[in-house]
């Protein structure tokens, strides 16, 4: 264990009946990283991801988070504590621009009402106490302020905070996705395949944003993807899984320049011109 | 006949509304509480599949036919408003349930899932993210069923609810054409009129700005307080009216003249004390299920026939006479705790017909005469007639009648029929209307073959005791209708069309009752 460690698995395995998904998976991700996972579709990537926040539970294993295994987290808290954005990006259809990106604000927000009830007892309380009500405005304040902060993080206006999800374009979508996945201050990110269903001018101008991003705030990002030229492209350190193991674990030259396996030396084959020239 | 449709809404335009307001009420009950309860199951089955069950048995439910469904609940809870909302609501909610799992299945599982991984807990996901998003499903199963059970109601009144059905089943049973085209068309302009409401709401509540302000508008805590106290104004209203008038309900068969003593009924017992009279006109399936509702408590009184009482009721076998009325008047007040009133003075039994010109071609006067001279003359009929066991098979034995030809006849059919000389003789209900302009001679039944067939106030022990005011009340009309009275108010309705209500009031004031 070490203090570098912000996330650590140690032998996770998951099977589906008799599919044997992750044999035994062990790793450190470390503090401030963005790491990328690549792999072909099935080898294990999307579950491993998802066990960080608990949607996929290990057959036998564990995971730490800051040294705390996340069985022993309070679930809501756990997964309010990490951002998590999705392939399609998964926006609230029903909700406006400013009412996504607000989601997991507000989750924090009703969480903590919950516990004050508990703490009063669960007594039915039709008035907030003044010192209730003053936090509650605050907060309200406090929620808009980060609101705004986020959207001009992500690149985006001001004015399209009243909008719906249908009145966006594609980009505009995935930008208000980071927004909302970034909007509780979570110090790590999740991302699936995120920019998977963008138009390829768009994923690029993402991608930088998102380079940026994490420049900026200092979190740790997990990004899967099955774009080798974008896990090379974004990551400070990529994982090539296959299989349910990971293959190689380095920074984006050494998997490009001493792939360790057949398997992703055959990866990495076609983009090597690609990243050369980034270069 | 748009001219006589107009005279109806205008002449009866009391009648309408309050039957116009009775199907709304039922109607939107019936709504409410299908919605709740739908919407309850409808989640269920979503949220737990093995509750999937529930969405067969509503299938199911939702396949027996609406008039079935009436009838199974009435061992249950009676006839009356009761059974017609439960079901009511029972029909309404397959497309409740249906469309809520519908709405909530059909949800992109990547949102659920993105909201599940933000950290939001079952409870969150169900009311932030499933529910809105099935809305648009869950509104236009509201609309459906809505205009299905405000037209559905029409039907309710053969379990004795009311609603703008009883002008359609009075309609049909008093062979008014123009006032089931009234009630139809009121059924038919309600129904319009609140799936448009529902459509400007379905409007509101779609996604864009304005469901913000609708639920901003009902998350106010002043809206919410201002809806309360309207639904407690109402309520409150309703237990002081039931509390401070006693009720008095009182039923009828889904007849005629049924209709006209309800009515009599109805305002002398209004005029006479404070009770507030509930009238429910036109019950079908006759006798017993009258004194079903009796048994149970949902009526006070009705009219009845005391040969009806004796042999559709009590079962007692033999003819019916006047000098068994005291063994009938027992067996009531020991089986069910009723009371037989002495008569009105009119009877509806059956009797022979003829001609007057037959009649004095012949010199008939009796049955006994109609003997003689059967084998030269046809007799008509309704089909009932020459199966019961008061009908034609006994009747000619007794009377040792031998027609030449007999015919069977709609009851509708039968004095065109006499008149036209297709029939030369027919079987008549003593107090029908028709007769009156028929130019018919009714025969004596000087041999006694019919029961005595008197008409009754039947009332509950139990409401006599509770209001005995009441008794000398109803006692005023004792004697005071005779057949022929009956016959010529059977006549005013069913061929002059007047409103039964009017009739029974004329009645009233002519005989100095009010």
């Amino acid at each position: 264990m070490s203090e570098d460690n912000i996330i650590e698995f140690h032998h996770i395995k998951k099977s589906y009946v008799d599919n044997v998904i992750i044999p035994d998976l062990n790793l450190n991700v470390e503090r401030g990283d963005f790491l990328t996972v690549i792999g072909s579709s099935g080898c294990g990537k999307t579950t491993m991801l998802k066990m960080i926040n608990r949607l996929i539970t290990p057959d036998s294993g564990e995971i730490l988070i800051d040294s705390k295994n996340i069985e022993d987290m309070d679930l809501i808290k756990l997964r309010c504590s990490i951002g998590y954005s999705i392939q399609g990006t998964m926006l609230f259809p029903h909700l406006t621009v400013g009412e996504n990106i607000s989601y997991v604000p507000d989750l924090i927000e009703e969480d903590k009402k919950r516990d004050r009830k508990y703490r009063k007892g669960k007594k039915v309380e039709f008035k907030r106490s003044k010192d209730e009500k003053a936090e509650d405005e605050a907060n309200e304040i406090e929620k808009n302020k980060r609101i705004s902060q986020w959207l001009k993080i992500v690149g985006l206006d001001e004015s399209i905070l009243n909008r719906f999800p249908h009145e966006l374009s594609g980009g505009q979508k995935q930008r208000v996705g980071i927004a909302r996945a970034l909007a509780a201050s979570p110090k790590i990110l999740l991302m699936d395949e995120p920019f998977g269903a963008v138009d390829e001018i768009t994923r690029r101008q993402l991608q930088e944003e998102i380079k940026r991003i994490h420049r900026e705030t200092g979190i740790t990002i997990i990004f899967v993807t099955h774009d080798i030229g974008e896990a090379l492209y974004l990551g400070d350190h990529v994982i090539v899984m296959d299989e349910g193991r990971i293959n190689q674990y380095g920074k984006p030259e050494d998997i490009l320049n001493n792939p360790a396996t057949p398997f992703v030396e055959k990866l990495c084959e076609r983009t090597k011109l690609v990243v050369n020239n980034k270069d | 006949m748009i001219s006589e449709l107009i005279n109806i809404f205008i002449s009866q335009s009391d009648l309408f509304l309050s039957l116009t307001i009775e199907h709304l009420e039922i109607s939107i009950i019936a709504v409410f509480l299908a919605i709740i309860i739908g919407l309850g199951l409808g989640i269920t089955v979503s949220e737990y599949p093995r509750n999937k069950w529930i969405l067969t048995l509503v299938n199911i439910i939702y396949t027996i036919p609406s008039i079935a469904l009436f009838g199974f609940l009435i061992p249950v809870v009676g006839v009356g408003d009761t059974n017609a909302i439960i079901a009511l609501t029972i029909y309404g909610l397959l497309p409740m349930v249906r469309n809520t799992y519908t709405g909530i299945k059909t949800i992109d599982p990547g949102i659920i899932e993105a909201a599940e991984g933000m950290g939001s807990t079952d409870r969150q996901i169900l009311f932030k993210i499933k529910l809105p998003l099935a809305l648009p499903h869950i509104m236009s199963a509201i609309r459906n069923m809505t205009v299905m059970t405000i037209a559905l109601a029409g039907i309710a009144s053969f379990v004795g609810a009311g609603g703008l059905g009883v002008a359609i089943y009075r309609g049909i049973t008093t062979n008014n054409i123009n006032l089931v085209l009234a009630g139809s068309i009121l059924i038919t302009i309600v129904a319009l009129a609140i799936d448009g409401i529902l459509a400007g709401v379905e409007r509101l509540t779609a996604v864009g700005p304005s469901r913000k302000k609708v639920t901003r508008f009902f998350k106010n805590k002043k809206v919410i307080a201002a809806i309360l106290i309207i639904i407690i104004a109402i309520a409150g209203y309703y237990v002081y009216d039931e509390t401070t008038h006693a009720t008095i309900n009182v039923s009828t068969k889904a007849f005629t003249e049924q209709y006209i003593m309800g009515y009599m009924l109805e305002e002398l017992i209004e005029h006479d004390t404070n009770y507030k009279v509930h009238l429910t006109n036109g019950i079908s399936g006759g006798a017993p299920m009258i004194q079903d509702g009796m048994n149970k408590g949902d009526f006070d009184l009705h009219p009845e026939y005391d040969g009806v009482g004796w042999m559709e009721v009590l079962n007692l076998p033999g003819k019916y006479r006047e000098e068994n009325k005291s063994q009938l008047v027992d067996a009531y007040e020991k089986n069910y705790n009723d009371r037989w009133l002495e008569t009105y003075g009119f009877e509806n039994t059956y009797r022979l017909a003829v001609p007057k010109s037959i009649a004095e071609q012949y010199n008939l006067k009796t049955t006994s005469d109609l003997a003689r001279v059967s084998n030269q003359l046809t007799f008509g009929a309704e089909s009932d007639f020459f199966s019961r066991a008061d009908g034609y098979d006994n009747l000619t034995k007794d009377y040792g009648l031998n027609f030449k030809d007999t015919m069977d006849l709609d009851v509708s059919l039968k004095y065109d029929a006499v008149k036209q000389g297709k029939v030369d003789c027919i079987d008549v209900y003593t107090t029908d209307g028709r007769i009156y302009d028929s130019n018919l001679t009714i025969l004596e039944d000087d041999k006694g073959f019919f029961p005595s067939y008197y008409c009754c106030s039947v009332v509950r022990e139990e409401t006599l005791r509770e209001h005995p005011d009441l008794l000398p009340v109803l006692n005023k009309l004792q004697g005071k209708i005779s057949t022929k009275e009956m016959m010529e108010m059977n006549y005013e309705v069913d061929v002059e069309k007047k409103d039964p209500k009017e009739v029974a009031h004329n009645f009233l004031v002519k005989k100095g009752l009010i």
